[in-house]
């Protein structure tokens, strides 16, 4: 910093100096922060992937150190409660989000709104809590169904919170073009904000889906877990992310392999259906592109 | 619940962070399978107690932006 004072020349060296050092500086800090994503991908496949084979995917648990065991019914069990919480959770805070940003100067819409924050930042565990005392002990059974609902109270906020910012994204413009054509509010909402704003919805619901198919808590005091697959939603239901914590943290090598190739498998999931759901409606979407 | 696999679950409180300890998520997680009658209460109290930090963590953080957003309008 003193040299500043010197010689002009100097001072465009020093400050040249200085922005490179910190350049340098945020790189490192981009590294810090890419490497622990790195860190675990590849932890997750050289350890996971031994585990895997078909049967891993199509059989059964079995006890510890009995070979041939699978994680069949948690693929089930976590792909049912998830779309338990995403019919629930859904249409729910589509409606919320488009209540925050299309009468956004309501006061009922402000406070929710807030709330609707507050819920995002709650600790998942105490979802599960809830749904346990109002569901779990009044029907005295552990079940999928619970699961669902503690699941969907996770999916909820971010759904709500994601569609609101993505509606108010879209030019105010064209609401008042639709309002000047003597379009009702509703229909404006529904045929012009709605289906300008449809990618964001989507990534937003997509974001919950994979925010719920990696809870492991409020699943985990809902749904307990189970050995076989659940005969109907009201029984109690394994899934991939209760399966990975009891098998994790268990004594038997053979369970914590398997724990391995089930985090393996959690991981791809939400890629899969991700690439899935983006190629359809993508098409979807060229295809009304066209029709227009 | 990744903190719960970790932290070792011993209810104690030590001044060195590298012994084991537990966090109020832990103990729900560990003690609910269990837990029963008072006990269960107990349990669920604990969330009570979470819900507060919560909620008064988000309400803080809530005033935080507020003030701020304020400042900025009133020099603008």
């Amino acid at each position: 910093m003193m040299k500043q004072s010197n010689l002009p020349t100097s001072i465009s060296l020093w400050r040249k100096i200085v922005n490179k050092f910190m350049t340098i500086l945020v790189l490192i800090a981009v590294g810090l922060a890419v490497i622990p994503l790195f860190l675990i991908l590849g932890d997750v496949f050289v350890k996971g992937a031994p585990a895997l084979s078909l049967g891993f995917l199509t059989h059964l648990p079995t006890p510890p150190n009995v070979p041939g065991g699978g994680i069949a019914n948690a693929i089930v069990g976590t792909f049912t409660m998830v779309g338990i919480a995403s019919l629930i959770s859904v249409p729910i805070g589509v409606a919320a989000g488009i209540f925050f940003s299309e009468w956004s100067s309501s006061k009922l819409s402000t406070v929710s709104s807030f709330m609707n924050d507050v819920l995002t930042g709650f600790p998942s565990i105490v979802l599960g809590l809830f749904v346990f005392v109002v569901i779990v002990s009044t029907t005295k059974q552990f079940s999928a169904f619970a699961g669902g609902v503690a699941l969907s109270f996770v999916m909820l906020p971010i759904i709500a919170r994601t569609t609101s910012e993505s509606l108010k994204l879209v030019p105010n413009t064209l609401r008042e073009a639709s309002m000047a054509l003597g379009i009702p509010r509703w229909k404006t909402v529904i045929r012009i904000v709605i289906s300008t704003g449809k990618n964001g919805l989507l990534t937003g619901i997509l974001l919950a889906v994979a925010r719920a198919t990696g809870e492991t808590a409020p699943i985990l005091i809902t749904a307990s877990t189970s050995i076989y697959f659940a005969k109907s939603i009201f029984q109690p239901t394994a899934s991939l992310t209760v399966l990975i914590y009891n098998y994790a943290t268990s004594a038997s090598a053979s369970w914590q392999t398997q724990a391995w190739g089930a985090a393996l498998v959690l991981i791809l999931i939400m890629p899969a259906l991700n690439l899935l759901v983006k190629l359809t409606v993508g098409r979807n979407l060229a295809g009304k592109r066209l029709e227009m | 619940m990744a903190v719960t696999m970790v932290i070792g679950n011993i209810p104690n409180i030590t001044s060195n962070l590298f012994s084991a300890g537990a966090t109020l998520s832990s103990l729900i997680a560990n003690e609910f399978g269990e837990a029963s009658g008072v006990y269960q209460s107990a349990v669920i109290e604990i969330g009570l107690i979470l819900f507060f930090v919560a909620l008064s963590v988000n309400v803080l953080a809530r005033l935080l932006l507020w003030r701020m957003t304020r400042g900025t309008r009133v020099r603008a």
